[in-house]
């Protein structure tokens, strides 16, 4: 069974709100195909789960900061983990990406 | 998909003849050196080539349209020209925040930043793609180091009262545009009108669709897709508050920065998606701010 730190990487922060992306489309990123990248917002202030939506608009319209901490993206997983269901995270995190991932070629 | 090659390519395909100005184009273009958008050098001179380029592209569009109404060319544009003018004349400029950026403009770096500015060398997130269709809708250096601080910042106009953008023209349900915050900033019309270009969806689709950015004391017709052109000649589109694809906005660019006195008010709902804790946030935030700027007329809009 797949778990939420094999399939997401938190790629950018903006104070309590947190975009993932699905790991394997972290080799699109700065590519002809970034635009095809879709992230899930996750808000710990109101702990909701956005639908997937483009990285890039996401990162078009407001500072978002990147995390490059990988202790600090671990910590974030867990995170995640300690504030939403197993059954929300399957569903709304790693199937969601599982599915909007980009397929190669 | 998206590449420099691509873009020169399409460039070059879309210069075509610009002799066959339109009469609505020699009304639009009239006093076009004077006017000018804040913003970088460049940014007049290439709104004006796109929206050239886009209607020598559009123009068996704008023919099938005028055919169909039995009404010529020129009836037909001049009639969606003043009809954008009308609804854009009646429209606010905001821009969506979460409560964390609401913070970091009022009390921290006062004034709107983009991720031009927070990205760091050697990280993922390059903001370069974002450079070259920058560089293509309003002429700005495609560096992503280049004049950060100068880099468009990106909103929306509406006319709704309080920024409503979505297929009911109401809040609730939330705004097409919470994704990106659910707090409205709106910003100074006067200052709107000297630093904003508009589009009628996401500008980054330009580069794929010719519906280039205009500005917004000085909105053309180019800058609607087709569909939306039908709409406005037909009469179903009336307003800005309710964008013709459901779960799109009208975008706007402001160029040359945006600060504190660039803003009117801030507009905050639990209706748009904010809980208690963040209302609370945000009163005790803007409680600070107005401690340190009492002279501020900014005002806090709770609807």
């Amino acid at each position: 069974m797949l778990s939420l730190s094999d399939i997401a990487y938190p790629i950018a922060e903006l104070g309590n709100e947190f975009l993932l992306i699905h790991n394997d489309d972290r080799n699109y990123l700065v590519t002809d195909r970034s635009l095809e990248i879709k992230c899930v917002l996750v808000n710990l202030d109101r702990l909701t789960i956005d639908d997937p939506f483009e990285i890039e608009l996401h990162l078009k319209f407001n500072p978002w900061e990147e995390i490059m901490d990988e202790n600090k993206q671990v910590y974030i997983l867990n995170f995640i983990q300690s504030k939403f269901s197993n059954l929300m995270i399957t569903e709304r995190i790693i199937a969601t990406l599982e599915k909007t991932k980009i397929k190669h070629p | 998909m998206f590449s420099r090659e691509g873009i020169t390519r399409n460039i070059t395909e879309t210069e075509q003849s610009q002799e066959s100005i339109s009469e609505v184009d020699s009304q639009y273009f009239e006093g076009w050196d004077d006017f000018q958008i804040e913003g970088n050098p460049e940014l007049m001179d290439t709104i004006k080539k796109n929206i050239l380029d886009s209607e020598v592209i559009k123009e068996s569009e704008f023919k099938r349209l005028a055919e169909e109404r039995g009404i010529p060319v020129d009836d037909l544009k001049k009639l969606v020209q003043e009809k954008i003018e009308s609804l854009i004349g009646n429209s606010d400029f905001f821009t969506a925040v979460n409560v964390h950026v609401l913070k970091q403009i009022l009390l921290e770096d006062h004034r709107f930043k983009s991720q031009f500015e927070t990205y760091k060398s050697g990280a993922f997130c390059s903001p370069s793609s974002r450079s070259i269709k920058e560089h293509i809708m309003f002429g700005f250096e495609d560096d992503i180091l280049h004049d950060k601080e100068k880099r468009p910042i990106y909103g929306y106009f509406s006319d709704g009262e309080n920024g409503e953008m979505n297929s009911e023209g109401k809040v609730p349900p939330p705004n097409n545009v919470a994704r990106y915050g659910a707090v409205s900033i709106k910003i100074k019309k006067e200052i709107a009108l000297r630093k904003a270009t508009i589009t009628f969806q996401d500008s980054l689709l330009y580069c794929y669709s010719n519906v280039p950015p205009t500005p917004a004391a000085r909105p053309h017709l180019v800058g609607l897709f087709p569909g939306q052109i039908e709409s406005i000649v037909d009469g179903s589109k009336v307003n800005t508050r309710m964008p013709i694809n459901p779960y799109n906005y009208n975008e706007a660019q402001y160029h040359g920065g945006l600060n504190l006195d660039d803003i009117e008010s801030i507009h905050i709902s639990a209706k748009n998606g904010l809980n208690r804790v963040e209302l609370f946030r945000i009163k005790r935030i803007f409680e600070k701010f107005k401690k340190e700027n009492p002279d501020s007329h900014v005002e806090l809009v709770l609807y």
